[in-house]
């Protein structure tokens, strides 16, 4: 605890608020916090991936936006399957460990 | 900018495509007649790149003076001049390595960071503490931080987003320098008698397929 606690006063005393010079945040300079939500980004990231990625790829562009949103929803739920199955595999060894 | 496909000789290596997709993503698939898919490209890679400067600020695209020291040692063996490479305390080499697809507004970005934004603590350049402002000659002074690092999660989709800026942008280079569509496009059919572009065959799998195959 006293560690966990010293490292957070140390990263408190770094932050420019703590320090008495908070500034605005200044788009693409300065880091936005996404620490909450930052899978929420998955989204337009699939979704501008897809959209590069199709443009390249078929050889008429008929059925793109539809195309485009497939590969977008294939992506998220993949992504979703896979952060399942991996928990379920550290729940399962966590389980298997603990017993 | 040509009006049609065919004022090209699609089935050759187009380096002037190349060229130009490299200065602005889609734009050399403008040059050679594909207009709107020149700019699907340009949303797609434009998108992620200033997404990723959006949520990780400047710190997402990080050479670690790779670049630089690369260049500085071309010219050092090209002339016999010493000139001693910058050290560096950190970055994201290997990530840039992606990034740099981008094309020059990605090495203008990483240049800024660099030179712009980082101190130069005894002969090494490193990030600004939080606590620490640039001083005219670039070395480190009491004040605000250029800049707030992106550190975490911020800075892992930040730089992410602009690695994958870049390789979406490498995928679209590859394909328009190489003209791989036309020549797929051109290759003969199951029907001889009939173009490849009015076989149903074709134009079936093509669809089906978003053009995969």
């Amino acid at each position: 605890m006293s560690f966990l606690s010293a490292i957070s006063v140390t990263l408190a005393q770094q932050t420019p608020i703590a320090a008495g010079v908070a500034r605005a945040y200044r788009p693409f300079i300065d880091a936005i916090d996404v620490h909450r939500w930052w899978f929420l980004l998955l989204i337009p990231i699939a979704f501008f991936v897809s959209l590069g990625y199709k443009a390249v790829r078929m050889h008429e562009l008929n059925g793109y936006p539809r195309q485009v949103l497939m590969m977008t929803v294939q992506i998220i739920v993949g992504m979703v399957l896979l952060a399942a199955a991996f928990y379920a595999v550290v729940a399962y060894a966590h389980w298997w460990a603990s017993r | 900018m040509p009006a049609s496909d065919h004022e090209h000789d699609l089935d050759r290596f187009q380096p002037v495509a190349l060229g130009l997709g490299f200065l602005l993503p889609g734009l050399g698939h403008a040059f050679m007649g594909y207009t709107a898919r020149g700019a699907c490209i340009f949303t797609s890679v434009a998108g992620l790149f200033v997404g990723g400067l959006t949520i990780a600020g400047i710190d997402a695209v990080d050479s670690s003076l790779a670049v630089h020291n690369f260049a500085t040692n071309l010219y050092t063996k090209a002339t016999g001049q010493q000139h001693k490479p910058i050290q560096v305390q950190d970055g994201d080499a290997v990530w840039f390595l992606g990034t740099m697809f981008v094309g020059p507004v990605a090495f203008a970005v990483d240049y800024a960071h660099q030179f712009q934004f980082k101190v130069n603590d005894n002969g090494v350049l490193r990030s600004a503490k939080p606590t620490e402002a640039r001083g005219p000659d670039g070395k480190p002074v009491p004040g605000i931080a250029p800049n707030v690092r992106a550190l975490g999660r911020s800075g892992e989709i930040g730089t992410l987003c602009c690695t994958l800026a870049g390789m979406i942008n490498l995928i679209a280079l590859i394909d328009v320098g190489y003209s791989r569509r036309r020549r797929v496009a051109a290759a003969p059919s199951t029907d001889s008698s009939q173009p490849a572009s009015t076989n149903p065959a074709a134009t079936t799998a093509s669809t089906t397929t978003g053009g995969a195959a």
